[in-house]
């Protein structure tokens, strides 16, 4: 423990003395990169691991956890050689009452969006003269997505933010040649920093994330695929916003949502299911004061509290929810940021099963990860077994559930053992008002954006779940064998601004 | 709303009035729609009579099942349970209306009116007490939805018509008149296209209410019990009906666009042949005059100041034609 404490104080410091070097250098911050590329390359892939292991998902599970996991099977058996059907119905009642806890949990979201409670809502903001606005470091992660940068540029220079108060980084892979070339033309020295990371394992957005992350001049950091569309005022609301906020709140999360979402029935259940997230979800969870698992761009930092949690972790293929939860493991809050940036959803089924079995995967080694303590508040508590857990509980078990269900309702085999009274009264309860209540909410969800066109295909959104589940399967083998491959999510060229539909865009404001 | 208006309001033009006054109209409509048999049986009588015609079943009335819950308590018996579960309908009325209404002065005064005033008691101490619940927190809903955000109105309305069909004996019967004359509380921009979608979204609640009671009695062997969803479907109900039903709701909303036609008669005579259209169903006109009302109140309160008048016209206009028409 001696020895990873003094590498954590080592790997930081050096880090940390780099970047404080780098803001009072007067010359090439790419030249000065270069000078310290090892350093930087090692800082981007270990040094959460080596600063904070148990917060790093470099490890699938901890010696703890392993112990205890191994403990509870070994138990679960000897209990199993004395009464098999008793075991079962132990299993059951305890997915039962998880199943309860969540349909009361997806009520409780409800309930937010009839009292219209926002009682953590940002308020007394006053609009900031531009001598006022911070700098703000704007992190684009591109991976062979040369169609996408002029869209990208595009969007940024439509940002209503002084252009001087902006570090504007596109961070490319090494091997990406052709975005290489592609951003050589079209992002002009000094208006924009292209940072190169070097080759390595892990190929990770987060860890292209970190490595730009030390060198940023900003006092606030965002993050902006390739594909998203801010809003104009986005940035310029975040500065208003933290202005009035108290340091502990280290993130605003901005609204995401779709502009294609007319492509295809996939994008349209995507576009509801965003909404839901988005809309109800998070602000749901804001208003319990629960820590969020955040979305994967325009969640705007303090550079400071970033650096003081060791950045993104380069391991985790869900970095977005994971650094959600390690901002509230150190005593930071995120809060949601009234203002949206419309992506590209993806709209072929491979990516879209390529994409969803990485969050999946992801959100099992965050689970896997923030097991690992005492969560810090009964609200923090919530948030991994309901929301997190949720997604792989659904994805891993609620197809077992189906089936068991049908197979006991057709009497094809006698199951009544295994739903004892009043288990089959509660499993019935939940199996219905669960699915069928997250059902309406993908109905009432996009409704806030007047997308009312929506409401009938989230009928369909069962659907939409199975493929999850199929997604889920496939998650829980990468995850036993490759936890940190990245599945890269292919886009389009994406749609220019002026290309997106007019109410989408007032959607967004 | 500056003080000066407020001030300038007589008592009966205060929307929280105006709303005791539709809730008590339409408790009024129903306790006469089954006046033989409030007149028949009162207090705990009425309540076993209605469990024995009825079954013990979800959606039929919480009266009944909270008397069943408190009686299963250790030295409570079913007379007792059915006593208190009846009773506390009273203060839980008091309560629905003082929380559920804005921050206005006068809500305490509102919510003892409502408590003490005659009607209300008769009907809780018939053991339909929670039926008033049930009818407030729909109107309340109903009266918003149309100044709320989409979503917020949709979901609490939603829940609040699955609430009332909770709550109030015999509201199956209610909800052709409520949906045929519902597309007048619709947010303004969803009236254009999206009928369909507010559809959709306000009877979800109840219809999955209702699909889960249907699927529980036959998964769990129960006696059937009639649902909204069933009810077309085991009483044979014409085919002509339904397609006049869904005409008129498709139409309503086409003719409250025509500007030049949009006066208080156009309104009228579409609201009037909305709830005929459904009243044609079998529903009872009283009933349907008051979802009118409850309809028109909403529309007035989106289009500026709520009348009395025109709530009450309304209410009366299709009493009158919808009698005829029964006639």
């Amino acid at each position: 423990m001696a020895d990873v404490e003094m590498a954590e104080d080592k790997q930081l410091s050096a880090l940390m003395a780099f970047r404080n070097e780098l803001l009072s250098h007067e010359g090439s911050v790419s030249m000065f990169r270069a000078q310290h590329q090892d350093l930087l390359t090692s800082g981007a892939s270990e040094a959460l691991a080596e600063a904070s292991p148990e917060l790093s998902a470099k490890r699938r599970f901890s010696r703890p956890q392993l112990i205890t996991l191994w403990s509870i099977g070994v138990l679960i058996l000897i209990a199993a050689l004395f009464s098999f059907r008793g075991v079962l119905v132990g299993l059951n009642a305890v997915f039962i009452l998880y199943g309860l806890a969540l349909c009361l949990f997806r009520l409780s979201l409800v309930a937010n969006i009839i009292r219209e409670a926002r009682p953590r809502r940002i308020r007394n903001t006053e609009p900031l003269s531009d001598d006022a606005l911070p700098v703000i470091t704007v992190l684009c992660p591109l991976y062979k997505e040369e169609e996408s940068l002029p869209n990208l540029l595009g969007a940024l220079d439509r940002l209503d933010y002084p252009r001087e108060k902006l570090d504007i980084k596109i961070v490319l892979e090494a091997d990406d040649e052709i975005t290489r070339k592609a951003a050589a033309k079209a992002c002009k020295p000094g208006k924009y920093d292209v940072v190169i990371v070097p080759e390595g394992q892990p190929k990770t957005k987060p860890k292209a994330c970190n490595f730009a992350l030390w060198s940023a001049r900003g006092d606030y950091i965002v993050i902006y695929d390739a594909e998203d569309r801010p809003a104009r005022d986005q940035l310029r609301r975040a500065a208003e916003a933290f202005a009035v906020l108290p340091p502990t709140v280290a993130c605003l999360q901005a609204r995401l949502n779709y502009y294609n979402r007319e492509a295809s029935w996939l994008t349209r259940i995507f576009a509801a299911e965003y909404a839901y997230i988005f809309d109800i979800l998070l602000p749901g969870l804001t208003s319990l004061g629960a820590p969020l698992p955040l979305g994967g761009t325009s969640n705007i930092f303090r550079t400071e509290a970033l650096l003081a949690i060791g950045g993104w972790d380069p391991h985790n293929v869900t970095e977005d929810a994971d650094i959600g939860m390690r901002l509230a493991a150190k005593g930071y809050t995120s809060r949601m940021l009234d203002t949206t940036t419309l992506e590209e959803a993806t709209n072929g089924l491979g990516a879209w099963f390529r994409q969803r079995t990485r969050w999946i995967k992801g959100y099992m080694q965050s689970w896997a990860v923030h097991s690992r303590y005492l969560p810090k508040s009964p609200a923090h508590a919530l948030t991994l077994p309901l929301v997190i857990g949720g997604v792989i509980v659904a994805s891993l078990f609620n197809p077992i559930f189906w089936v068991l269900y049908i197979v006991w309702l057709s009497g094809i085999v006698d199951l009544d053992w295994l739903f004892p009274a009043p288990l089959g009264a509660l499993a019935t309860i939940g199996f219905l008002a669960g699915n069928l209540i997250l059902l309406w909410l993908y109905m009432l969800a996009p409704m806030r954006r007047r997308w009312h066109d929506l409401v009938p295909y989230a009928l369909t959104s069962p659907a939409y779940w199975v493929l999850q589940m199929a997604a889920g399967y496939r998650a829980a083998w990468q995850f036993i064998t490759s936890p940190h491959y990245w599945e890269k999510t292919e886009h389009g060229a994406g749609l220019a601004h002026e290309e997106i539909a007019e109410r989408d865009l007032e959607a967004s404001t | 709303m500056s003080l000066t208006t407020m001030q300038q309001r007589s008592f009966w033009q205060w929307p929280e009035t105006q709303g005791f006054a539709i809730v008590l109209a339409m408790a009024g409509a129903l306790a006469l729609t089954g006046f033989e048999n409030w007149t028949a049986h009162v207090f705990h009588d009425r309540l076993m009579l209605l469990e024995s015609e009825t079954g013990f079943a979800p959606g039929m009335d919480l009266t009944l099942w909270f008397g069943r819950l408190l009686a299963s308590l250790p030295g409570t018996s079913e007379a007792a349970g059915l006593s208190i579960a009846t009773a506390m309908a009273v203060p839980i009325i008091g309560l629905t209306s003082f929380l559920t209404a804005p921050k206005r002065p006068g809500r305490l005064v509102r919510s003892l009116l409502l408590c003490t005033h005659p009607l209300t008691l008769a009907l809780v101490l018939g053991g339909a007490g929670w039926a008033v619940i049930g009818l407030y927190v729909l109107w309340r809903a109903l009266a918003v939805l149309p100044r709320r955000r989409p979503h917020q109105g949709m979901a609490g309305s939603g829940l609040a018509i699955a609430f009332a069909w909770l709550a109030v004996p015999g509201f199956s019967a209610f909800l052709l008149p409520l949906g045929a004359t519902l597309w007048l509380c619709a947010p303004r921009h969803m009236q254009k296209r999206f009928m369909l979608s507010y559809y959709l979204a306000l009877f979800a609640p109840v219809a999955m209410l209702a699909g889960a009671n249907a699927y529980a009695a036959w998964a769990f062997g129960l006696e059937w019990v009639e649902t909204p969803l069933t009810a077309p479907m085991t009483s044979g109900l014409p085919v002509a009906i339904l397609f006049s039903l869904c005409a008129t709701i498709l139409s309503g909303p086409g003719l409250m666009r025509i500007t030049s036609m949009s006066g208080t008669a156009t309104r009228l005579a579409a609201l009037v042949a909305s709830a005929f259209a459904a009243t044609a169903t079998g529903a009872d006109p009283l009933a349907a005059a008051a979802m009118a009302a409850a309809a028109q109140y909403a529309l007035a309160a989106r289009r500026g100041e709520p009348s009395m008048l025109s709530v009450l016209s309304f209410a009366g206009g299709a009493a009158v034609v919808i009698g005829l028409g029964a006639l």
